[in-house]
């Protein structure tokens, strides 16, 4: 294992290869930052121009194109509290607040030390499962993401914060809001009004992208401040990245546990990053010190989200090179890049050409370093922007939120349901509802549908007595229990809880 | 005053040189009018529509096709993804724009054709309406069962007194109907379990030995056919599948009934429709003519043949008419086939 590992290397190290990835990683940089236009339309645009190349090197340039999109999605995300990518929304949370008090420079030097991070370990997670792929990803069946999604669902609890009850009203209006499309048993319309826009649901990129991005350019338009404007006048060097890579490095468990969080889920088809960012967000403000904190600029929750971004890619990789099966839109566009470059997604993957599989773990890793590192030079310049003014920078941000919406399919319908989410956005900011749950209920709704019942045609109720459905109950169980402990815990200790504001 | 004839000299001459300069527009704006109903794309933006995500198989041949196109018809094609309703969103499009919008679209015609005849909901179309330019590819459905399932051969399936169990993403998509017209042709039972997230799931359950067979069209099987995973057991034509030299044709076997004979006539015509090219409907003839021009021009260059063969995507062209015959001829179907066609839905 460790010669293929070196081999690989060397292989990816070569000048041409290099050379490729580089221009994959810039490429990618650009496309991150703009919202909407995501990975799976880029990578498929720029398929025809890996005719010819060497496996490993179309692997260079599409991979590192790839990854290097949620790294600098977290940027606009950060900087505009618009999400770059449907999987950057997490990081608007604490990102942007941070942004507004005019520490944009700290929260992205956190966002993207972590991003980092966050990728090697994804690297690491899928080099470490060579072995045991196949079996693992064969043992996972319907009946373990339905119990997967049930998991999810209980951190609407923690994303709630002090509202419970708010949050709790929220998930089911989001749970009612994923029942709008055509149901996969029957295949009858619900709620579709008669339109054929709705039969595949909500989309979730202008919900996304209205949602958060949407909510917080028209709060600047009231606001006819800059995006720092509470922060005084602009200093004159952006100061804090080092700030942000030493938080990054004193929350370490914070970015394991994260990165823990993305692989996993990213290992999973069908759920992926935007449901593993606000997983990984709200088991962050569980475990953190000062929960009450989250949402209004946690250095932690930036933290975790820029590690679950990028931790998930290298997840998502595992069942497209094990057996063909693309954990997402962007695999799927991959996968056509294997046979172009004449390689069948399978057990050979994990054999004779195992190099290649290796290679690709090299490549999420270069990539992510070569694109912190270059997007550390841009940082200054980007912060810059927060400190126009907002009658000045809106147009430019509207412009942004209209081509991320509708580019995602090529619909005015998405723009609508752009217009509508920023609309939902603005009232849940105005009256202090919680808009996570409300989105976490909306992605995860459809999903536990669905595996709900696949698990019980498959299986019959016998889906209930499998190990893995079991342990995951106990998991459940536990999500539930240990927090109620812990409460009890700190209430009998009565001490009073210092409470370390930090900014 | 002398200025003053000279400035009328120059008048004149202005005024004759606008005139001649006019005339000479005039001549131009005939010509280029000439020209514009020869060549209406010409120089001009054309939309070529995928109707699916970017990534899947009709993504991969629009997208090599385009450039192409582009140059046979002197127009900057742009692929546009509009996904939405399993094709259904992009097809009403399609439809309702008019012969002046510069759009064209790839279809699945094997599931819109289907859709139309069972008389499916969100139908706005008329498959034969369409200006046809021509079809792109066959892609004729193909089961695939796991390599060491209960389940080896087509025949196993066809004597099958268990029920077999097809993965599918939903009712009314390609692999649903696959799966109910081969079950209704031979009449052996099935059951199709659904919602899965995407073709490759449903085809991990049959790997994972959870459910019994799968169908897709026979490109996308192709992969976990090569790796070892799948074994590909019949194709829904009446000609092999040159890349799938083993797996026989769902003409070899022979059904019982003398319905089902019938049935599986029309499972091969509605099989056969793969991916088509179609344009808005009621184009002006020339307009047409120009598209299929480019279409021919494009899709017999040998370096765009290569290449999707290289993708294992490779194009088996049919003129604009001879699709549009097939197209009608599969739409006048019998009423048994449209029956067992809106059972999928």
């Amino acid at each position: 294992m460790g010669e293929a590992l070196l081999d690989s290397l060397s292989q990816v190290l070569q000048l041409q290869t290099l050379g490729l990835m580089l221009l994959g990683v810039a490429i990618g940089f650009v496309v991150g930052i703009l919202p909407g236009l995501g990975g799976p339309v880029t990578l498929a645009l720029m398929l025809p121009f890996t005719f010819g190349m060497e496996p490993v090197e179309a692997f260079a340039f599409l991979l590192g194109m790839l990854v290097v999109t949620s790294t600098t999605g977290d940027i606009t995300s950060v900087l505009f509290g618009i999400p770059g990518e449907a999987t950057s929304a997490a990081a608007t949370l604490d990102g942007y607040p941070l942004t507004r008090r005019g520490q944009g420079g700290r929260a992205l030097g956190a966002v993207l030390f972590s991003s980092a991070l966050g990728s090697v370990f994804g690297a690491f997670v899928l080099a470490a499962m060579v072995p045991v792929i196949r079996p693992v990803v064969l043992a996972l069946s319907a009946p373990e993401f339905f119990m997967l999604t049930l998991v999810g669902l209980t951190f609407v609890v923690a994303l709630s914060g002090k509202k419970v009850l708010k949050g709790l009203l929220m998930a089911a209006l989001g749970l009612l809001v994923a029942l709008i499309g055509i149901d996969s048993q029957e295949g009858i319309p619900r709620y579709t009004m008669d339109e054929i826009y709705l039969w595949d649901g909500i989309p979730l990129v202008p919900l996304v992208v209205g949602l958060f991005g949407g909510a917080e350019v028209l709060q600047l338009m009231l606001s006819r401040s800059s995006i720092a404007g509470g922060a005084g006048e602009m200093p004159k060097r952006i100061t804090g990245i080092g700030e942000g890579i030493r938080d990054t490095l004193r929350h370490w468990p914070v970015v394991l546990r994260a990165s823990a969080i993305g692989s996993t889920i990213g290992m999973i088809p069908g759920l992926g990053g935007s449901v593993a960012q606000f997983i990984a967000y709200g088991q962050a403000r569980q475990s953190s010190k000062n929960p009450e904190q989250f949402g209004k600029g946690a250095i932690d929750g930036v933290i975790a989200s820029g590690a679950v971004n990028n931790a998930k890619d290298g997840g998502s990789l595992v069942p497209t090179i094990a057996f063909g099966i693309p954990g997402g839109a962007a695999t799927a566009v991959l996968l056509s890049a294997f046979l172009i470059a004449g390689l069948d997604p399978g057990p050979e993957m994990l054999t004779t050409e195992l190099d290649v599989t290796y290679s690709m773990v090299w490549i999420v890793v270069l990539a992510n370093i070569v694109a912190v590192a270059a997007a550390f030079a841009f940082l200054r310049p980007l912060t810059r922007l927060t400190f126009i003014s907002g009658p000045l920078l809106v147009p430019f941000l509207l412009l942004l939120l209209g081509l991320g919406a509708y580019s995602s399919s090529n619909s005015f319908g998405d723009v609508l349901v752009m217009l509508v989410a920023a609309a939902i956005g603005v009232a849940c900011i105005r009256w202090d509802w919680p808009r996570v749950p409300f989105l976490l209920a909306v992605v995860l709704g459809g999903i536990a549908e669905r595996y709900l019942f696949v698990s019980y045609s498959l299986f019959g109720w016998d889906w209930l007595l499998r190990p893995t459905v079991i342990g995951l109950a106990v998991v459940l169980l536990l999500v539930f229990v240990v927090p109620a402990l812990r409460r009890r815990q700190a209430r009998s200790r009565n001490a009073p809880v210092a409470e370390e504001v930090r900014s | 005053m002398t200025h003053r004839p000279l400035t009328a000299l120059r008048r004149t001459g202005g005024a004759v040189v606008l005139v001649a300069a006019l005339a000479a527009c005039g001549q131009d704006a005939d010509a280029t009018g000439d020209a514009a109903a020869a060549k209406f794309y010409e120089g001009e933006n054309l939309d070529f529509v995928v109707p699916y995500d970017a990534g899947g198989g009709y993504d991969v041949y629009a997208r090599a096709m385009a450039p192409y196109l582009g140059e046979c018809l002197g127009a900057e094609v742009v692929v546009r993804n509009e996904p939405g309703a399993g094709s259904l969103l992009a097809t009403n499009t399609t439809a309702k724009a008019g012969p002046d919008e510069r759009r064209i679209q790839i279809t699945n015609s094997v599931g819109t054709t289907s859709a139309q005849i069972a008389g499916a909901d969100g139908v706005m179309f008329d498959m034969s309406e369409f200006s046809i330019i021509g079809r792109v590819a066959t892609a004729p459905d193909t089961v695939a069962v796991a390599t060491d399932g209960r389940l080896t051969s087509f025949q196993d399936m066809i004597d099958s007194e268990e029920t077999v169990r097809f993965a599918a993403t939903g009712p009314g998509s390609n692999e649903y109907i696959a799966a109910s017209v081969l079950s209704a042709i031979y009449g052996f039972p099935i059951e199709v379990v659904t919602g899965f997230g995407g073709s490759g799931e449903a085809r991990l359950a049959v790997i994972a030995g959870n459910a019994d067979a799968h169908a897709s069209t026979w490109d996308s099987v192709l992969g976990p056919v090569e790796s070892g995973e799948v074994e590909a057991v019949v194709v829904a034509s009446d000609e092999p599948v040159e890349l799938l030299p083993d797996t026989p044709v769902v003409t070899d076997f022979v059904p019982e009934s003398d319905e089902g004979k019938e049935l599986l006539d029309d499972l091969v015509a509605l099989e056969t429709l793969g991916r088509g090219l179609v344009a808005p409907p009621g184009l002006p003839e020339d307009q047409l003519a120009e598209l299929r021009e480019g279409f021919e021009c494009a899709t017999s260059n040998e370096d765009l043949i290569q290449e999707l063969d290289q993708q294992q995507r490779p194009i088996d062209v049919l003129t604009g008419d001879e699709y549009l015959e097939l197209l009608e001829s599969v739409l006048d179907t019998s009423p048994e086939f449209a029956a067992v066609l809106k059972d999928s839905f």
